[in-house]
């Protein structure tokens, strides 16, 4: 069953050079208790996408164009469960009770995500006493608990602490706990490893996996690392030029992957059976500003396998476990190339 | 046996520490008791986390941090020994390519000035022709030369930061994470790069970086570096296959 459904979303921002889209018609969906991942690498529009889900895009530079999303909400005193709302349209002010409530949002870099000037303890439990009417007291003795859960040792003292004096990992815990605290139904998790030491980053991934499945979360994983989807995602969509150009369940993506992006991507990093200091299979060219995306296929200029009917627009063919976006995608995997 | 083109002896570096705890006169030791060595046309990678001392390594055989014990032999000359204008021959050896070619290039000057700024410091003529040489090396179209870093994509920056390095003719390049700024479509390309270069002009590499996969393929022997120390060095293939510290293993265990 789908917790989110994104259609046709657009998005674009007004830069000094003019207007420029970031997102160009992106579909996808979440369903419950399931972990997407979105990759691609910068500027293609994934950030721009999850932004949008809880409208945290700049403002007023930054707008969704049009498009749809479709959040289906719990059970509260003013909803039915299952109840529809689309984002997209929302008023502020039934934002404000899905944001950090129902889907909440764990950032990049948690130094900055965190207020530096408030005690740990205290930033955990403003979501709290912000959605659930509850007092200090209570909510900072919830604030332990979940504290204790993500991990963190020394919970009680932890409550007490800046975050400057917890360390990189635990920043990350303390974030993970902050978006967790209020029982959401939606996390999204914007590269939330990328500014850690790669054996931090493998326990904070084990954490989420962890807390996932044990309260039944819907994740929507950012990342510009396909390794890290492989451990973590169930299904996984990736972006390119401002569009979804593959999606497919993770294992079935890094086992046959369709399009021929996503193909360069996987070979660009040196495998195991690589035979050292030998040249790796690069991918020409730069990836191309909103001002260059073709008309046609937009990654035809960097494709090797790119022909005449590549310069029409590409259809993102899709059935409902995956989609491709190639129209000479049948050939080349019976060409198995 | 040919004598390696960098030994490093017993290498350690400290800071000033300004924390009250270590008032006492105390330094923080960011690199302790170091032994490596590289051969002419090699590449030597060095893997760790961050604060595991890979940057002070690159900082120090570079002489632009003093080391407080040990020694660093370069073609058979203890840099470690030398001050002021003694160094400035071997400055031209060692060069670095930084990390983030967005903030190691100044925005100000075209990529012309920023080429020829190396080759005026060393009073070295016919600098246009040197310029061009370089831009063909790294894969730049001459008409790039009067364009200001910005208006370059963060690939071809790079490429900007290794024809810098190479402006002076350079025995040893010092790579420290010059592709993890970089989107993964590209970082193939400034590898294959580096490894064309090696081979051309015989090239010595210090590759720093966190990601192991990539130190593997393109290091003849690595050092692994923890908390400051030296916990594993050995030939590439050896210490990816079989490493033998807990440390290595657990980078191997956490690669994904």
């Amino acid at each position: 069953m789908a917790l989110l459904e994104i259609k046709d979303l657009v998005v674009g921002f007004e830069t000094p050079a003019g207007f420029m889209r970031a997102v160009d018609g992106v579909g996808l969906s979440i369903g419950k208790g399931e972990v997407v991942g979105l990759v691609g690498e910068s500027g293609c529009g994934k950030s721009a996408t999850a932004f949008s889900i809880l409208k945290l895009l700049p403002h007023p530079t930054g707008k969704i164009l049009c498009g749809n999303i479709i959040f289906y909400r719990k059970n509260t005193a003013t909803t039915q469960s299952g109840q529809a709302v689309d984002m997209a349209t929302l008023e502020e002010k039934e934002l404000c009770g899905i944001r950090g409530k129902e889907i909440s949002m764990i950032f990049q870099e948690p130094m900055s995500a965190l207020n530096p000037v408030m005690r740990i303890g205290d930033q955990i439990a403003e979501g709290l006493i912000l959605h659930e009417k509850i007092s200090k007291t209570e909510a900072l003795k919830e604030a332990e608990k979940i504290l204790l859960r993500v991990g963190l040792s020394g919970a009680r003292d932890k409550l007490h602490s800046y975050p400057h004096e917890l360390s990189g990992g635990e920043r990350q815990r303390a974030v993970i706990a902050m978006a967790l605290i209020c029982k959401p139904q939606l996390v999204i998790a914007d590269e939330p490893t990328t500014a850690l030491d790669v054996t931090i980053q493998t326990q904070i991934l084990e954490l989420l996996r962890e807390l996932q499945r044990e309260t039944g979360i819907s994740i929507l994983f950012i990342t510009h690392d396909l390794g890290l989807v492989k451990k973590f995602c169930d299904r996984t969509y990736v972006m390119y030029a401002g569009q979804i150009v593959e999606s497919a369940r993770t294992a079935d993506l890094f086992a046959s992957p369709r399009h021929p992006y996503t193909q360069a991507l996987l070979d660009a990093r040196p495998g195991d059976a690589h035979p050292p200091k030998t040249p790796l299979r690069s991918i020409e060219g730069r990836l191309p500003t909103f001002w260059e995306w073709e008309a046609g296929c937009r990654f035809a200029p960097r494709c090797p396998f790119a022909q005449g009917e590549c310069k029409q627009p590409q259809i993102l063919e899709q059935t409902p476990a995956a989609g491709v976006r190639c129209c000479r995608h049948m050939e080349l995997e019976r060409k198995n190339l | 046996m040919k004598a390696p083109l960098l030994d490093i002896q017993n290498l350690t570096v400290a800071y000033a520490a300004r924390g009250s705890m270590l008032k006492d006169g105390k330094n923080f030791r960011a690199l302790r008791n170091i032994n490596l060595s590289l051969e002419q046309g090699k590449t030597l990678g060095v893997v760790g986390e961050s604060g595991c001392g890979k940057s002070t390594l690159a900082k120090a055989i570079t002489r632009l941090l003093d080391p407080v014990d040990g020694k660093i032999i370069f073609d058979g000359v203890a840099l470690s020994q030398l001050t002021g204008a003694q160094l400035k021959p071997y400055r031209r050896q060692i060069q670095m390519v930084f990390q983030d070619p967005a903030d190691s290039l100044n925005p100000k000057h075209t990529i012309a000035t920023i080429l020829s700024e190396p080759l005026e410091i060393h009073g070295i003529k016919n600098r246009p022709a040197r310029i061009g040489e370089l831009m063909d090396l790294v894969g730049l179209p001459q008409s790039y030369l009067q364009r200001y870093p910005h208006e370059l994509s963060g690939g071809q920056r790079q490429r900007v930061g290794i024809a810098r390095a190479l402006a002076l003719e350079p025995k040893l390049v010092i790579c420290d994470e010059p592709v993890s700024a970089l989107d993964l479509s590209v970082q193939s390309q400034i590898i294959n790069l580096l490894l064309g270069l090696q081979k051309t002009l015989g090239l010595s590499f210090i590759f720093i970086s966190h990601d192991l996969r990539l130190v593997r393929h393109l290091s003849d022997k690595i050092a692994v570096l923890y908390r400051g120390e030296l916990v594993e060095y050995g030939p590439a293939e050896e210490v990816y296959r079989h490493p033998k510290h807990e440390y290595t293993k657990k980078l191997l265990a956490n690669l994904i």
